[in-house]
């Protein structure tokens, strides 16, 4: 099978899961009532959401090049994830969250190029556990070359990011053993000696205006860009009782439109491969880096 | 022409100094007031004065709500007076959550004293969280000084 066929055959594979999800309903609660509080992105536990959903923004980790129509990309995405201090896991209360899970977040990501210098593309990050959190990310994003000025192309960028990452946040067993007499207390009691499947759940659209320049014979290209995006994050908590989920645990959400800002460079180590780094940030929420690796099958 | 070497290089650097500036841009400074009066009362009421304080602080998710139900202890509007008013406690038995005319008797009272010798091997309440603040613990002593009245 020709390269070209087995990118296209891997992006149909990926399709039903990413499409079945798009095609459902919104995640469900359990049938019981259950309180909903909206929270901004200014309080503990909105800015909390506001750090999570910011980290999932899928933004470029590397300058947009454009490629011949059908060219297809196939990449990878990784974010550092920057640990939080105690002041910052307590959303409100002294007992800390278990928000330092993981120190990385990834997409695995496939862009295929149409005419027009149009790119389409589909990234997803399948649910394997990574320090007790799981993810079921998906994004989507459609960008294009706008107009050129000299050496820069405008390219402006739309993307979704939606899914669900579900992890012992609120319940987690190192409060077991935190030494502290109200943690520990709070494990027996209000969590029942059993982790809590909390779950994060982002919906978010982000539009960004990228510019790409073109330095050292094309070999090395910086990007900067600036977006706004808009949250519509939950924050379901999800607290064990050993029969189903502890219903009387609010159903948190966050609903924000914010800007962020990115800037990077690609370096073209070959006519196959890219490697992109960029800082991300998002005022209020995270200053982070970004690195990309992508091979590109076929074109220039 | 920039070498791979020079470029894993600097590529190498450029990675750590992305490390090492890294943050999470945002603080969470916790309201231990939860935005309630904070004033002394001499006789307060358990409608208006202590029971914001105990929607806002006790009733809350998988503490003392109805749904919740808590050691029978519900904290929540309109269940106060029955679950704590001559009610003998669980954990401070023999006293009474609220024993009418003593505050220093009444385990509710004890409960959110820092002083650990007043409720031995249980936490202070609430739990896991900020300490009601000076006013608000004396507004419960005198509400049940004032004989525990549900007004």
């Amino acid at each position: 099978m020709r390269p070209i066929r087995s990118t296209v055959a891997a992006l149909l594979a990926l399709a039903p899961p990413i499409l079945a999800q798009g095609a459902l309903p919104s995640y469900v609660p359990p049938p019981a009532s259950r309180t909903v509080e909206f929270h901004p992105i200014s309080d503990p536990e909105g800015a909390l959401m506001g750090y999570y959903s910011a980290l999932l923004i899928f933004a470029p980790d590397g300058a947009p090049s454009a490629a011949k129509p059908w060219t297809v990309d196939v990449g990878v995405n990784l974010g550092y994830v920057p640990p939080l201090n105690y002041d910052q896991r307590t959303a409100g209360r002294d007992k800390p969250e278990a928000t330092n899970l993981t120190s990385a977040f990834g997409y695995p990501k496939v862009t295929l190029w149409f005419p027009a210098r149009i790119g389409l593309t589909a990234a997803y990050t399948p649910p394997f556990d990574v320090g007790g959190a799981k993810p079921y990310i998906y994004a989507f994003s459609l960008e294009g070359v706008l107009a050129t000025v000299k050496t820069w192309e405008i390219v402006p960028r739309l993307t979704y990011t939606g899914g669900h990452i579900t992890a012992p946040i609120t319940c987690n067993k190192d409060l077991a053993t935190s030494g502290n007499d109200s943690f520990e207390f709070y494990w027996t009691y209000v969590c029942n000696a059993r982790e809590s499947t909390d779950r994060l759940e982002p919906n978010q659209w982000s539009f960004e205006m990228n510019a790409s320049g073109s330095w050292m014979q094309g070999r090395l290209l910086p990007f900067l860009g600036l977006g706004v995006v808009q949250y519509k994050t939950t924050f379901d908590i999800q607290v064990q009782t050993g029969s189903g989920i502890d219903t009387d645990h609010p159903i948190l959400k966050m609903n924000a439109t914010e800007g962020y800002g990115t800037i990077g460079a690609t370096w073209v180590a070959s006519p196959l491969w890219r490697f992109g780094g960029a800082l991300f940030w998002e005022p209020g929420s995270v200053f982070t880096g970004r690195v990309s690796a992508t091979i590109r099958l076929n074109g220039k | 022409m920039m070498t791979p070497h020079r470029a894993f290089a600097l590529a190498a650097i450029a990675a750590a100094l992305m490390l090492a500036a890294s943050c999470a841009d945002f603080t969470s400074n916790e309201n231990a007031n939860a935005g309630l009066s904070d004033v002394l009362i001499a006789h307060p009421s358990l409608a208006n004065d202590l029971q914001p304080v105990f929607t806002a602080r006790c009733a809350i998710g998988g503490c003392h709500t109805p749904a919740e139900d808590r050691i029978g202890l519900i904290l929540a509007t309109g269940y106060t007076y029955g679950s704590t008013v001559n009610v003998v406690s669980v954990h401070g038995s023999p006293l009474l959550r609220v024993n009418p005319g003593d505050h220093m008797s009444s385990f509710l009272w004890r409960m959110v004293q820092s002083d650990t010798l007043l409720h031995p091997g249980i936490p202070r309440m609430p739990l896991a969280a900020q300490p009601l603040t000076a006013n608000m613990i004396q507004n419960i002593a005198n509400w049940i000084d004032d004989g525990a009245p549900d007004n």
